[in-house]
């Protein structure tokens, strides 16, 4: 009986490591499959090439795009949505803290927020083109705003949500209000304020390509238009995949950063990390 | 005239009043229990005399050796009140020693105190330790260390040991007496573990809830150090559950 | 209606009875073609009804889309959302290189439907001064190809130029706003920008447009060619039609895409020319001469087989039966 207790943890952790290299393999499982089905299936003759070019040759134009200036393209696109999501970003967080702390600022812009968030993102398209043309401004101004509410929620609901016992604990401590806000108020938001700030970055690519179809020369956003004009579906491909790749890089930043920020969490997904399941 | 001096003449919620006339006052070094059914305000009455109040004002006066806590330190009192809450209320994102030291300005306590202070209160080498790997009890103990750093002269505490199990409490309660014996501390201790007032305190203060003066002030004169289970403290325990069970009836 | 449209009209019905029954499988449900301002044929054929009366007998329900640009025909068709679309010869010719599978039986109309347009003011005065200007053109049309043949002409490419996409109507508008210093034109917002806004045409070049292509989906036009050609005849009918009747054909044009009856005037009667409707060797010449450009523009895949796809287009023999004398 006693034997068997002791073996157990043995032939556990024995499991476990048997398993770690398969976690490491499943994320490209799908991804290779849907692959190697969609090259073989075109070859067959199952699939349309016209509709659905092989990998293959999406492949080739990724390669023929990175001899051809495709730098310029990446370069336009991902400056945008820097720029913009800086903007928006910026301008929610100080207008998030503001109605979270004041309740006269609450009551001045928050309804009114909350109407201008109700617009789809699309709507504000016709107006931008109008008010500021079609050169960088309108693109900014609309990646900006995606970026701007989930942001903007993320900060108002963040300060809204601090556990009350903490507040009580810094009143002991008689501090000033701005010194509240930055060492108690402002730590203790930033998870739902970092979630927030990751979402908005996720909405600023999806943005900027609305913005870049709207009338680019340069950018990711325009080499998917250019190839739907000129029927070059490979090219639509190439440039999701891209917008793909770039999307999910930025993603990941963010995650270190949310990691690094918020190693103090005491979640289930920050127990995983340390294998206590 | 008392060390630490509460009086209470009046404080409402609204339409309700909580406390009324009631006047406490703690002798340098005592320690002194509040019990009562809950409801009955004691936890308010702590916040008023910790200056957590909140809502409509109260109208009360809290006096330390004679002067407003906040004027203290100029009469030659340093350090204040300190207060430890129900729940250890650690924030999250700072080590051991830096919640510890919350309330100074430079962040982080001197090595030599914070070692000290650790040691004192059974923790240790943990002054590294973030909140989350921390057991219940380790956190309360953190949270004691923290309303011990500024050597105040006077502490109190809101039913402190009553969100950790029986044998934790048992170990907190030991290393407290221990503590406030060394530092001479005046202690306003609210609990509804009459055990615990009996083990801990020099007198135990009944709280009604009908609004008004104490319903009876018992002091507590064993010996220390108090082992547990003894007779006298027994009996002790037993006229105050009385004491108690005709108010409820 | 005249005496001499009623009888067109009865030769049509006559010519459409007689084409030889075929066994098919099942009378086509529903037929989908489109419309566009830039042929006036097929807004006339619409107005008429003439296809739905031609297809009645069988129950076929007609569908028209409305096709803003060759880019949106050759789309809709490339994504088989449409059987029969109506573009540009060099457009059909990029899309059918790039893989899209129609076939061009029919040419509705040679027009001179573009050219490359500056506001009335501009200090643009020839071809070399567009470097490095700002142009809007739509990707994939006829004056986006245009403007790159009338580019290279000046030693330019289209890197050398700051290139707007913007749909027909929204180039003018940026052009009307000061927005872009030039834009590719196309009728009818180019002659509505003329009239209108005294916009000027910087340089034109009749042998550069590269006539209004009837594009059939390939396996539309092998399952349906007995539905295709009666699609070909009732174009006839419209197109005589409008030979006949050009001012009223104006008023058709006028109404339907919203300019004025001197704008749809001219691009009818002055640059409009419905004289050839079967594909021919003129035809096949000019996208020959064409063609280059896709290649040095990188439209096309590289490697592409332009020739290849020339030939694979251009039908030059499926309408000919249905070709009306005159």
């Amino acid at each position: 009986m006693n034997t068997r207790i002791l073996d157990a943890p043995a032939a556990d952790t024995r499991r476990r490591r048997a398993g770690l290299p398969l976690l490491r393999v499943l994320p490209f499982v799908l991804p290779a499959l849907l692959l190697g089905g969609a090259e073989l299936a075109v070859r067959a003759g199952l699939l349309p090439a016209n509709l659905m070019p092989p990998p293959s040759d999406v492949a080739r134009t990724l390669v023929w795009l990175a001899e051809n200036g495709l730098g310029s393209h990446l370069a336009a696109s991902t400056l945008r949505v820097f720029v913009g999501f800086l903007a928006g970003a910026g301008a929610a967080v100080v207008l998030g803290a503001s109605v979270a702390l004041d309740r006269r600022a609450a009551a001045l812009l928050d309804p009114s927020l909350q109407a201008l968030r109700a617009i789809p993102s699309l709507a504000w398209v016709p107006l931008l083109l109008l008010w500021f043309g079609i050169d960088e401004l309108p693109k900014l101004v609309l990646i900006a705003i995606g970026a701007f509410f989930p942001v903007y929620t993320g900060v108002v609901s963040g300060f809204g949500g601090v556990d009350r016992k903490l507040v009580e604990v810094a009143r002991l401590y008689r501090l000033a209000p701005p010194v509240l806000v930055r060492r108690v108020l402002l730590p203790a938001a930033l998870p739902a304020i970092l979630t927030g700030l990751h979402t908005g970055l996720s909405l600023a690519w999806m943005f900027m390509v609305a913005a870049e179809l709207i009338a680019a020369t340069r950018g990711l956003g325009y080499l998917l238009s250019d190839g739907r004009e000129t029927s070059r579906t490979d090219i639509v491909l190439a440039a999701i995949v891209l917008l793909a790749v770039l999307g999910k890089l930025s993603d990941m930043a963010m995650v270190v950063l949310e990691r690094r920020l918020l190693a103090w969490r005491d979640d289930f997904a920050g127990s995983q990390a340390e294998g206590l399941r | 005239m008392s060390f630490f001096d509460i009086h209470i003449d009046e404080k409402r919620f609204g339409e309700r009043i909580v406390l009324q006339h009631l006047r406490l006052a703690l002798a340098p070094g005592e320690i002194v229990s509040l019990v009562g059914p809950s409801g009955c305000g004691k936890s308010t009455l702590l916040a008023i005399a910790a200056g957590l109040d909140h809502g409509t004002p109260a109208r009360a006066s809290v006096r330390l050796a004679g002067v407003p806590p906040g004027r203290a330190a100029q009469a030659g009192i340093a350090g204040g009140i300190g207060f430890v809450f129900q729940e250890p209320r650690l924030f999250p994102w700072l080590d051991v020693a830096h919640n510890i030291a919350f309330g100074s300005a430079a962040g982080q306590p001197p090595a030599d105190v914070l070692a000290a202070l650790l040691d004192e209160v059974g923790l240790a080498g943990y002054a590294h330790h973030l909140p989350r790997q921390l057991s219940g009890g380790q956190a309360q103990r953190v949270a004691i260390a923290r309303g011990l750093y500024t050597r105040p002269r006077v502490l109190l505490m809101d039913e402190p040991f009553s969100a950790v199990d029986a044998i934790t409490r048992i170990r907190l309660q030991d290393m407290l007496a221990r503590v406030v014996r060394e530092r001479g501390l005046t202690v306003l201790l609210v609990t509804h573990d009459i055990d615990e007032a009996v083990h801990l305190s020099d007198r135990i203060v009944l709280i009604d809830r009908r609004p008004g003066p104490p319903r009876a002030q018992v002091p507590v004169g064993l010996a220390r150090p108090r082992a547990r289970g003894d007779a006298e403290a027994a009996r002790l325990k037993a006229a105050i559950l009385a004491m108690l069970e005709r108010e409820a009836a | 209606m005249k005496r001499r449209t009623l009888l067109q009209l009865a030769a049509a019905g006559a010519a459409t009875s007689t084409l030889p029954r075929i066994a098919v499988a099942a009378p086509l449900e529903e037929l989908r073609l489109d419309y566009a301002y830039y042929s006036p044929t097929s807004l006339v054929l619409r107005r008429f009804g003439w296809l739905e009366q031609a297809f009645r007998a069988d129950g076929t329900r007609v569908k028209w889309v409305l096709s803003a640009g060759s880019n949106r025909a050759l789309e809709y068709l490339n994504g088989n959302s449409i059987d029969i679309g109506s573009s540009a010869g060099l457009a059909a010719l990029l899309a059918r290189a790039n893989g899209t599978p129609i076939r061009s039986p029919y040419i509705f109309s040679r027009p001179e439907w573009t050219a490359l347009v500056v506001q009335k003011n501009s200090p643009i005065r020839s071809l070399a001064d567009l470097k490095g200007k700002k142009i809007a053109a739509t990707k994939g049309t006829d004056p986006y190809l245009f403007l790159l043949r009338s580019l290279q002409l000046a030693g330019l490419k289209r890197s050398d130029i700051e290139h707007v996409s913007l749909q027909h109507a929204d180039g003018r508008a940026a052009l009307e706003q000061g927005k872009v210093d030039a834009w590719a034109g196309l009728d009818p917002h180019m002659a509505a920008s003329e009239l209108e806004s005294g916009a000027r045409l910087l340089y034109r070049n009749v042998a550069f447009n590269t006539y209004g292509f009837l594009n059939v989906r390939e396996d539309f036009l092998a399952s349906r060619p007995q539905e295709t050609a009666r699609v070909i005849q009732a174009y006839e009918q419209a197109r005589t039609w409008i030979r006949a009747h050009p001012v009223d054909a104006a008023k058709i044009l006028s109404e339907e895409a919203k300019v004025s009856l001197p704008v749809a005037l001219l691009q009818i009667k002055l640059r409009s020319d419905f004289s050839q409707p079967l594909p021919g060797n003129d035809h096949l010449n000019a996208l020959r001469q064409a063609a280059p450009i896709l290649r040095d523009e990188s439209l096309v895949k590289p490697g592409a087989d332009l020739d290849r796809a020339i030939v694979a287009l251009v039908d030059t023999r499926f309408a000919q039966p249905y070709i009306a004398k005159g």
